[in-house]
């Protein structure tokens, strides 16, 4: 069941992606940031940093390595996914319990999510420059941040321009969903949320 | 109707009983059917800051809590540098997202951060989900 959740989440990466692991900008941020992380990375992490490009292969191989460590040391914890992101390019994966409204039971499930963590040797840096490789720049950038103006137009999202960070943007989404509860705004920030994220700069 | 229409007719029949019928999808139980899903973090150069959004929409649950941690990766280790637990009166929500919660910077220079996310609904169902890692600098 878990391979074939593990492939549908892969075809799904597959499409999102354009069966690609391009870069959307010109790929000078993820390079540097790969490089940046390549001092501290685990052995696992250097083997696909270490061209300074992270394939889809690599990334999927990241996160199924996490999944393998974390079913491995702790068996209690039950997993739903991975599954391909709202972003369309990044795999998650979830932790659920049954806790009833206890508030000790919760924070015993969170303290051995917590513990989980140190599986995140084989995933944390992979993704982070994975991550960096979709962010669009120039022309690319501004037409999606365009279509995300566009979108909430569309939606009756008001005081919405392209010049606008993350945080501003998410607030003004976050707010406007919280009111109509339709989840009208999140598909349009799903879609073109790349575009308003802060590519790396390398110290000078 | 001629014989050539009841011979078509017959060979679209037969044609049809011929393809193997597919396999039924895997049904899931819901155990925890509301989402969770922490946003990217950003970064105003002197904070990290991000949201989680729980949605329950259309499983006939309401949102009762959304806890939310702010983490940084540094040289391996991975540190919680906020941690707010938001709870909702009556567990009145279907789809809400948490304010915004931040965290300071601890120091300068660039790391790895993520919002984690645990929503808990109000049939006692928790779920927790992390967001993409994404580099920030700290000034």
């Amino acid at each position: 069941m878990q391979l074939k959740r593990g492939l549908i989440a892969y075809v799904l990466l597959l499409i999102a992606s354009g069966c690609s692991g391009a870069a959307a900008g010109d790929g000078s941020s993820s390079q540097a940031l790969a490089s940046a992380r390549l001092g501290d990375a685990s052995e696992f992490e250097k083997g696909a940093l270490a061209d300074l490009v992270v394939t889809q292969a690599e990334y999927e191989q990241a996160v199924f390595a996490t999944l393998d460590c974390i079913r491995e040391r702790f068996p209690e914890l039950e997993i739903e996914g991975p599954y391909t992101r709202p972003d369309g390019f990044t795999l998650g994966f979830d932790f659920v319990a049954h806790t009833g409204n206890d508030p000790s039971a919760i924070e015993e499930f969170s303290l051995l999510v917590e513990e989980a963590d140190e599986c995140e040797e084989f995933r944390a840096s992979i993704e982070s420059v994975w991550v960096e490789q979709h962010i669009p720049s120039g022309a690319e950038r501004q037409e999606m941040r365009q279509g995300f103006v566009d979108c909430a137009e569309r939606i009756g999202l008001e005081g919405i321009d392209s010049g606008m960070d993350y945080s501003a943007v998410l607030d003004a989404v976050a707010e406007h969903n919280n009111r109509t509860q339709d989840g009208l705004a999140y598909d349009c920030l799903y879609e073109f949320e790349v575009a308003f994220y802060e590519p790396f700069k390398p110290a000078s | 109707m001629s014989s050539q229409k009841w011979r078509l007719l017959a060979m679209v029949v037969v044609s049809a009983l011929m393809i193997p019928a597919l396999p039924p999808l895997p049904v899931q139980a819901a155990t925890t059917p509301c989402s969770v899903i922490p946003t990217t973090t950003s970064s105003d150069g002197t904070q990290v800051s991000g949201k989680v959004r729980m949605n329950c929409t259309s499983t006939n649950r309401n949102v009762c809590s959304i806890n939310v941690k702010v983490q940084e990766r540094s040289f391996g280790v991975i540190s919680t540098r906020n941690n707010v637990t938001y709870n909702y009166a009556g567990c009145w929500p279907v789809d809400v997202t948490s304010p915004t919660t931040a965290a300071n910077c601890a120091g300068h220079g660039t790391d790895d951060w993520r919002i984690q996310g645990t929503g808990t609904d109000d049939e006692g169902d928790t779920r927790t989900s992390s967001g993409t890692w994404k580099q920030h600098t700290c000034n």
